[in-house]
């Protein structure tokens, strides 16, 4: 369904004056920042830290308690925004009320689940000023882990065997063919290994009851864990790409304390990925190294958890994702070579003493205002 | 016959004396002095025999002894990937 949905259009012009005048006005989600966090506290402190954008970031929440809200370091303002399940037309909606409230004029989509609606919504939200960079529809179906394999496949780059699991009674089948152990994966989130077919049984509907179908079995491959990030530019090219390997992790394996690295391999499988998918937007690649061979485990359609690294060594991706969603062509301050190995990403926990009043003011009306 | 597998050994980099960085992987190692010697001494193409007389002159030890650690500290090497399999 097309959302067209009868809302007046607002010319970029009108949408700057809403903006209050001359800086540019970012929504950013994602902003949980607990013990798996969310992308948009590093995408907002890079934006701030641009020099040539004179940026003001909104968080876009969907708990009064991320985190993210109380940050008036990095974020101006913060508003509740609905749930996935309520569809894009509730967040379009919703969306046009921040826009008249504040002036957005970007918007940066930082978890996986909220890219198909918001590329449902993106045409309507240009009409309204709001504009995004994100990849097409087919894009994400060629990245989507129930197809993955193909565009592997494709562009000559190895990946661990994998089968759909639509009923637990395959499992036995995925054991026997995959071998133990195995991971079990969502189709959007959650990765669990397995190692015996009991856990596997046990997991396989944890899985389902909490991300539904399919599941999927993947083949457990050995190496060591390097993800890379950067942004396509839709015509087969990417620009600022840096790559880190998890040096420490969280118990839910997130990275604390990564280092960032040059492997030409890794680098070699992205550009032939881009250039075969012609992928649009931000994006991370995960993927397990062992020397010279590299596994691909997923390709993700955001901005990674870790991407204030990328900005920290000289590759101010979200800052570059902004000028490309306004339509302007990259500007060399804001990225680097792309590649500057061994510089250490460390994660730290801060704390803040905040008024109860803006957890008040969420709760009661949805906005920190 | 020289053992040195100049790449991976050539690629490290010392963030400190003492610490090397493999800029590829992002492994980092911990090197003693003597360990640095050997080092340095692979990547100039010198062979096992030339290392232990090297070493032991340097650090004033028996011929034997530093031949054993020495051979020790190579099949460290190996098994880390950064040397080559011993011919």
């Amino acid at each position: 369904m097309p959302f067209d949905l009868n809302v007046p259009a607002v010319s970029l012009g009108e949408a700057a004056v809403a903006s209050g005048g001359q800086a540019l006005v970012v929504g950013v989600t994602g902003v949980n920042a607990s013990d798996n966090p969310g992308p948009g506290l590093g995408v907002a402190k890079s934006l701030k830290r641009a020099a040539e954008l004179d940026v003001k970031v909104v968080a876009l929440a969907y708990d009064a308690l991320e985190p993210g809200v109380f940050l008036d370091g990095w974020f101006e303002d913060a508003f509740l925004i609905p749930p996935l399940s309520a569809g894009p037309a509730a967040l379009l909606e919703r969306l046009t009320y921040i826009q008249r409230r504040v002036g957005l004029d970007v918007l940066i989509p930082n978890l996986d689940s909220e890219v198909p609606g918001c590329i449902l919504i993106q045409d309507a939200l240009a009409r309204l000023g709001i504009r995004t960079f994100l990849p097409t529809r087919q894009q994400l179906e060629l990245r989507d882990k129930r197809h993955l394999a193909e565009l592997a496949t494709r562009a000559g780059i190895a990946m661990p065997r994998q089968l759909l699991v639509s009923e637990v009674n395959e499992l036995s089948t995925a054991v026997a063919d995959l071998g133990l152990p195995l991971v079990l994966k969502g189709a959007w989130y959650g990765a669990e290994i397995c190692h015996d077919l009991a856990q596997a049984r046990a997991a396989w509907a944890q899985t389902v009851a909490r991300w539904g179908h399919p599941v999927i079995a993947q083949a457990l491959v050995r190496g060591e864990e390097m993800n890379l990030t950067g942004i396509g530019d839709g015509r087969g090219g990417a620009e600022g790409m840096v790559a880190v390997r998890k040096l420490s992790t969280t118990g839910l394996g997130k990275i604390w304390i990564g280092v960032t690295v040059d492997h030409g391999g890794l680098l070699a499988a992205a550009r032939d990925l881009l250039r075969l998918s012609l992928w649009r937007g931000p994006f991370e690649l995960e993927c397990i190294v062992d020397g010279d061979q590299v596994q691909l485990i997923e390709i993700n359609p955001r901005f990674p958890a870790w991407i204030y690294c990328a900005t920290g060594v000289g590759s101010n991706l979200p800052a570059a994702l902004v000028r490309r969603a306004l339509g302007e062509a990259p500007a060399a301050p804001s990225l680097g070579s792309g590649v500057s190995p061994g510089r250490l990403y460390v994660r730290y926990t801060d704390e803040r003493i905040c008024d109860l009043a803006t957890l008040a003011r969420m709760v009661t009306r949805g906005e920190s205002l | 016959m020289s053992e040195n597998d100049g790449g991976r050994l050539a690629r490290l980099t010392m963030a400190e004396p003492g610490f090397a960085f493999d800029p590829r992987t992002g492994e980092c190692f911990s090197i003693s002095p003597s360990g640095r010697v050997v080092i340095a001494a692979l990547l100039d193409q010198h062979d096992e025999d030339e290392l232990a007389e090297t070493l032991a002159q340097r650090f004033g030890t028996e011929l034997a002894l530093v031949r054993r650690e020495l051979r020790d500290f190579l099949d460290q090497l190996r098994v880390l990937g950064l040397l080559g399999e011993r011919p």
